[in-house]
């Protein structure tokens, strides 16, 4: 940096006959941008730190802030539901079910689809008294029959004294809940144009014998009666036999005397569909089921009025149509108390049901059997409120079965339950550790890990294995720390040496002839030093220590060969601080009688020691930075160990052999080595800073 | 207690005694001697190194090997040596062993058009004369005779063109064995024993073979003129630098180009025109410590700003550069090089249709020349699925990455492609099997459009240009001070403005210092090979680039590629390229040296 100005004397010293001519605006405005121009230039260093810091920075930032990786590869977790857009990463549920398939990946992680319903619910359609059967089955029994209990049993009737005594036979005391009412419809197909209303005593004569339509009515046709009915074990069936013939179901199958023909000529049916499909295209049949199924199939079926009433939600209300029933679902406290779930889910029916009962085709239940069943709960429970539930935080499986009625109901809150219980699991297979699911949400992807790599996992962990997400960078530094030291204590004594037989022993001749062989080590490729230490200094080492004890890829051999780079380094800036030291103090030495040795080690050195530390510091920071070599001879894979004939992967080797493989953007491996790079950056830059604040404030002045 | 005597002794009498005096002096002096000799150590130490470099290097590139011929000379010509031969005897020979590949053969040697061009175009064209025999002139190559073609090869092309093509084509000699130079020179005998017989019955062993003869060739040399020329292969006898040298030059020729005008003028700048500011302390200490930072962390820096972040600039994207329409033609071009057999040259209108390339037509193509027209379809050389993926990948421009996951056991892994997983079963460093490479295919058909890459010469040499940007401004810097105030004074006191004084003035005489101080340092970067790692040089490459926005291999990645490698003969060929490397910088010092011997002007 000039320190003197000079004055601008153009605008002087140009003259013509018209007085002076000011070129200086001119000239300034050139001097101006030619000015920026090179400051520009200069300010590029400082840029280049600047990009240096936020590259690193930020790339690091990423690594121990992992939400972005899965930010970034939001296209990839969308290909896998087309509804679900958000997702976030829930630590601590464990993926209990085997993989159904399927690989996701988030970075370079790979996640396997595990399970996307977090819970689910299954509703079986047996029947009312099949589902008591089954739900106060023996265990033995079940077992037999390779079933298991369900948690629920559905009915469309209170249960029966003998049921109740079978439950408790084995332990279940069942605790009823109501749900909602459903009206029985008695329904004809919709080519029939002849039965529109009957009465509960032409109901009695059609499903209680008579032969043909003529018998009930006259005017109706000659033809006969199909009747298609739900089978004994449904509880429409037993409903209907408790409504039209007080309980007695032989009425309804062998009304007439002759039980066989009257048997053969009705059509059962435990499945409510077949029944809807039987009914609609046979015009002389007549049927009954519940009020839902007709509401599905209103264009193939025709209702039949009961005294004149038809059904609805105000008829059934007020309990003007004849044929109306409750609908229950029935669990046990014990059965509540053991799986969660079902308590949650039958919390979450209670809560829910009014909402989708109309649409599915029955009738809500009084405010007084809602609250009633409630309190059932709560007693069960032994809770005093009913908590809000939120089913995506329901995991299990939940097992309901008995009557067809209350199946398309509880189907109905199922499906609710489980959809908003969505949750798509992922297993991590490399990359993360523990489980980190990924759950669906609204808009956007974001992943909470609990186990992202912390900064004190980071410099405290003794393990680097990115597989399983250990990301210790110690056993990088410790290689690193090796080489370099195996480096410094071959190249220090002998740059020191070299430097002191140049500076105070070497004749200028000899002088000119090593300094440039000296210069020559310092300008070799590393990559080529890279090679000396693989095909040469290894098989070395091998051959005196033994092939047994020396790797051959080791931080000994590695060390060694950055100790050569390196010695041209301090010998140079070493000889350069010697060198500077004034001829006077040596000639003071003399004078007194000291030897050369004694005035070198005395009076020189000591005189040149911020010097050398200087040297010292900046070659540690060379070896530290020093890639090529350790990342041929010193060995691949993170090894922490002090063994210097053993194989280390350092901190610099690392990066290059992660960078130079096949690296994905935004994968872990990618943001790592930003992490190691920043540690490595950091160190290197004290060190250099450290030497520089050294030259100037303990540089002896002469 | 004889301690405490003595100290009072001396005391007592200030002065040692004449007798203690010299024999504590001729200890100093003894001491002394040591020292000098522990100094001399370390020189020699560095000097014996740096001999022990040369010569471990010379050792390796230098030897005996142990050559086999596929097929013998002597069985094609009933006898009589090559150069016996004529050249329509020499092309009737190549055309009845190579079959398909003729076509490739003329292309490579005759050939006058573009290889985008060549399907399509006149035996007349090719050849580039317009009067050769009218039957054929207008004819595609393709549908001549084999018998024809031959005839044109042997016509154009010189004799010893043709003898190299039968030599690397048909005889396909293979090293089977080498050796290093001091076992050449210490016990050639035994080696000799060892080669002819051990050595051969466990390559006919091998490859079951029997009565192979085997060549002994004493003092071979890794290095030749062949070795310069050619591209790479992933036979060490067969490969070369020359992808390798041409990239390094490419990345010679950015640096020089940006690094020169940024570091000089930051130069003038700080010796020139900087106050005593804070900005311009800051400038001057930051200089100072990024010339400490390590390589490897410039080649991050560069990884993320030019690979990544201005890949649209440096992969040529926004120049239209290779990524203008591609289309069928283009893409059979570009992957018609990593094959040996003839994608080029199948017959169907597909090649010759320009259209913008979809998926569907992408497909066509690959289904008819890659699945169906060759069905043994074999890489260049002995290359495993890295290369090949790597190969395709610099073909096609993207980028390809091979990502191994899951077992370990069985070595299954990814191919990962622009966000698409294929996995396949097999092991690196096995052969590919047909389905395997079929799959890959098709997986490389998927993409409809070509990522940018910016993985290019521009990219690895702007990152080199930041990494020694701050060495050439401290040379420049201390060029610039070491002109005299004297000469700008004067200049000044002649009427110059301070500008028209550092051009004319103070920058002619700085020349010298500053050209050493550059060219010193574009030999640092030219020997510098983990940016290049970092910012991702291809490792398999064989195309030349051509653009700043090609993709590359430098000479010290391949010395690289090739030390990792754990066959012996990779370590002799990095040998030879290491020969090349250092020679390159050699040149390049003893330029700086003859300039500042020259051109340095005392004052």
């Amino acid at each position: 940096m000039s320190k003197q100005r000079t004055p601008d004397m153009s605008k002087s010293l140009v003259r013509s006959d018209n007085g002076p001519i000011d070129l200086s605006r001119k000239l300034k405005g050139h001097e101006l941008i030619i000015q920026t121009l090179l400051f520009a230039c200069g300010l590029l260093s400082i840029f280049t730190t600047l990009g240096i810091v936020i590259v690193l920075g930020n790339e690091s930032f990423a690594f121990f802030n992992r939400d972005q990786w899965v930010e970034s590869n939001r296209a990839l977790l969308d290909d896998i539901s087309a509804d679900s857009t958000e997702f976030t990463v829930e630590p601590g549920i464990e993926a209990d079910k085997a993989p159904s398939g399927g690989l996701i990946r988030i970075g370079q992680e790979v996640m396997e689809i595990v399970e996307f319903q977090n819970n689910t619910v299954e509703v079986d359609s047996i029947g009312t008294g099949g589902g008591f059967e089954r739900w106060c089955a023996s265990d033995e029994i079940l077992e037999a029959d390779e079933l298991t209990r369900p948690h629920i049993a559905n009915a469309s009737r209170p249960i029966t004294d003998s049921e109740l005594t079978t439950c408790e036979a084995v332990g279940i005391d069942p605790l009823e809940f109501r749900v909602g009412t459903d009206a029985l419809a008695i329904v004809v197909s919709a080519e029939n144009d002849f039965v529109a209303d009957v009465t509960l005593d032409e109901l009695k004569l059609i499903f209680g014998g008579a032969e043909h339509w003529s018998d009930v009515r006259p005017e109706w046709t000659d033809d006969p009666i199909q009747l298609i009915i739900p089978g004994e074990d449904s509880g429409t069936f037993d409903y209907f036999v408790e409504e039209i013939f007080e309980g007695d179901s032989s009425r309804l199958i062998a009304g007439a005397d002759d039980e066989f023909i009257r048997a053969n000529e009705v059509i059962t049916s435990e499945n409510d569909n077949q029944l809807v499909g039987s009914i609609s295209r046979d015009p002389l049949s007549i049927g009954f089921f519940g009020y839902a199924y007709y509401l599905e199939n209103t264009d193939d079926l025709h209702i039949v009025n009961i005294e004149g009433v038809e059904p609805s939600a105000a008829t059934v209300d007020d309990g003007t149509y004849p044929l109306s029933r409750p609908l229950f679902i029935y669990s046990d406290a014990d059965i509540m108390g053991k799986n969660p779930q079902v308590a949650s889910f039958i919390d979450y029916y209670l809560t829910h049901v009014n909402d989708v009962i109309v649409e599915v085709g029955y009738f809500q239940a009084s405010e007084q059997a809602l609250d009633e069943a409630r309190q059932t709960w709560l007693n069960a429970m032994g809770a005093s409120e009913i908590p809000e539930i939120d089913p995506a935080t329901v995991s299990g499986h939940v097992e309901s079965a008995g009557s067809s009625t209350v199946l398309p109901l509880s189907e109905r809150i199922a499906e609710i339950f489980t959809e908003e219980g969505f949750v798509p699991r992922f297993i991590v297979e490399r990359g993360i550790r523990g489980e980190n699911l990924v759950v669906p949400h609204k808009a956007g992807i974001t992943v909470q890990l609990d186990d992202r790599p912390t900064i004190i996992e980071f410099f405290t962990n003794t393990n680097w294995i990115p597989a399983i997400g250990e990301f210790g960078v110690i056993p990088l530094i410790n290689a690193t720390l090796m080489t370099s030291t195996i480096a410094m204590l071959v190249a220090l004594p002998l740059g020191i040496g070299a430097a002191i037989y140049l500076s105070e022993y070497a004749s200028p001749r000899i002088r000119n002839t090593f300094k440039p062989i000296l210069e020559i080590l310092a300008g070799i490729p590393t990559v080529v030093y890279g090679y000396f230490a693989l095909t040469f200094m290894t098989p070395l080492l091998r051959g005196i220590f033994g092939a047994d004890v020396v790797n051959i890829y080791n931080t000994g051999s590695a060390g060694i060969v950055v100790g050569i780079l390196i010695i041209p380094l301090i010998s140079s800036m070493s000889e350069d601080a010697l060198h500077a030291v004034p001829v006077a103090l040596r000639e003071a030495s003399y004078g007194l009688g000291a030897t050369k040795l004694e005035t070198v080690i005395k009076v020189v050195i000591p005189a040149a020691l911020s010097g050398i530390l200087a040297a010292f510091i900046v070659a540690v920071s060379r070896a530290i930075g020093e890639t090529m070599i350790v990342a041929i001879a010193a060995g691949a894979g993170p090894n922490f160990t002090f063994n210097p004939f053993d194989s280390a992967e350092t901190m610099t080797g690392h990066i290059a052999r992660i960078s130079g493989g096949d690296l994905s953007y935004d994968s872990i491996d990618y943001n790592s080595i930003f992490a190691i790079g920043l540690t490595l950056f950091v160190m290197t830059f004290v060190l250099n800073v450290l030497s520089r604040v050294i030259i100037s404030r303990f540089r002896e002045a002469y | 207690m004889s301690k405490e005597k003595q100290k009072m002794k001396n005391a007592a009498t200030f002065m040692p005694t004449e007798q203690d005096f010299y024999q504590r002096l001729k200890a100093r002096h003894q001491r002394g001697r040591i020292g000098l000799a522990f100094n001399y150590l370390s020189m020699a130490v560095a000097i014996l190194a740096l001999i022990a470099l040369f010569a471990n290097v010379a050792n390796e590139a230098f030897g005996t090997v142990g050559v086999v011929n596929t097929i013998e000379p002597e069985t094609l010509t009933d006898g009589r040596p090559l150069e016996d031969l004529s050249n329509q005897e020499l092309a009737m020979i190549l055309a009845d062993h190579v079959g398909g590949r003729l076509r490739v053969l003329i292309r490579d040697t005759i050939s006058q058009v573009d290889a985008s061009e060549f399907t399509s175009s006149t035996v007349a064209q090719i050849v580039g004369d317009p009067n050769v025999d009218a039957g054929i002139a207008d004819m595609l190559l393709a549908d001549l005779t084999p018998e024809q073609q031959a005839t044109l090869l042997a016509t154009y092309a010189t004799s010893t063109t043709l003898r190299q093509l039968v030599l690397s084509d048909v005889v396909e000699q293979q090293v089977i064995a080498s050796y290093t130079l001091s076992d050449t020179i210490f016990r050639f005998d035994e080696i000799k024993a060892e080669i002819e017989g051990p050595v051969l019955e466990a390559y006919q062993e091998a490859n079951d073979l029997e009565d192979v003869k085997v060549e002994v060739i004493r003092f071979y040399s890794w290095l030749d003129s062949d070795f310069v020329s050619t591209p790479m292969s992933s036979t060490p006898a067969l490969a070369g630098i020359r992808t390798a040298l041409i990239g390094s030059i490419g990345l010679m020729i950015v640096v020089v180009l940006v690094a020169l005008p940024v570091g000089v003028g930051a130069a003038i700048y700080l010796e020139e025109y900087a106050t005593d500011s804070f900005v311009n302390r800051l400038i001057e200490t930051n200089v100072r410590n990024l010339a400490g930072v390590p390589s490897i962390i410039y080649g991050m820096l560069g990884l993320a700003i030019f690979v990544r972040a201005l890949a649209p600039f440096t992969s040529g994207l926004i120049f239209h550069y290779n990524f203008d329409v591609p289309t069928v033609e283009s893409v059979i071009t570009r992957i018609a090089p990593v094959f040996d057999d003839q994608i080029t040259f199948a017959d169907d209108e597909l090649v010759n249709n320009s259209d913008r390339l979809d998926d569907e037509t992408l497909q066509n193509v690959v289904d008819t020349y890659l699945y169906y027209g060759t069905p043994t379809l074999s890489m260049q050389g002995n290359s495993d699925i890295n290369d090949l993926t790597n190969s395709l990948a610099n073909a096609l421009n993207m980028t390809v990455d091979l990502v191994r996951v899951r077992d370990r056991e069985t070595e299954e892994f990814d191919v990962e492609i622009r966000g698409n997983y294929y996995r396949f079963d097999v092991a690196e460093g096995s052969p590919i099997p047909d389905e395997i490479f079929d799959g890959l295919m098709a997986a490389l058909v998927r993409i409809n459009s070509f990522a940018p890459n910016g993985r290019t010469i521009l990219s690895a040499g702007l990152t080199l240009v930041l990494l020694i940007l701050p060495i050439i401004i401290i040379n420049a810097q201390e060029a610039i001070r070491a002109v005299p105030y004297a000469i700008r004074e004067a200049s000044y006191g002649l009427g110059a403005t301070r500008w028209q004084t550092i051009w004319n003035q103070v920058l002619p005489a700085a020349v010298p210092g500053i050209m050493t101080g550059t060219i010193l340092s574009v030999s640092r970067a030219v020997g510098e090979t983990a940016p290049l790692i970092v910012v991702g040089a291809a490792t398999f490459l064989l195309t030349d680039p051509t653009s700043p926005f090609s993709q590359f291999t430098a000479m010290p990645i391949q010395i690289f590629q090739w030390t990792a490698r754990p066959q012996g003969q990779f370590a002799d060929i990095a040998a030879a390229a290491i020969i090349v490397l250092l020679s390159l910088m050699l040149t390049l010092n003893a330029i700086a040296i003859f300039l500042r011997n020259k051109y340095s002007i005392r004052y």
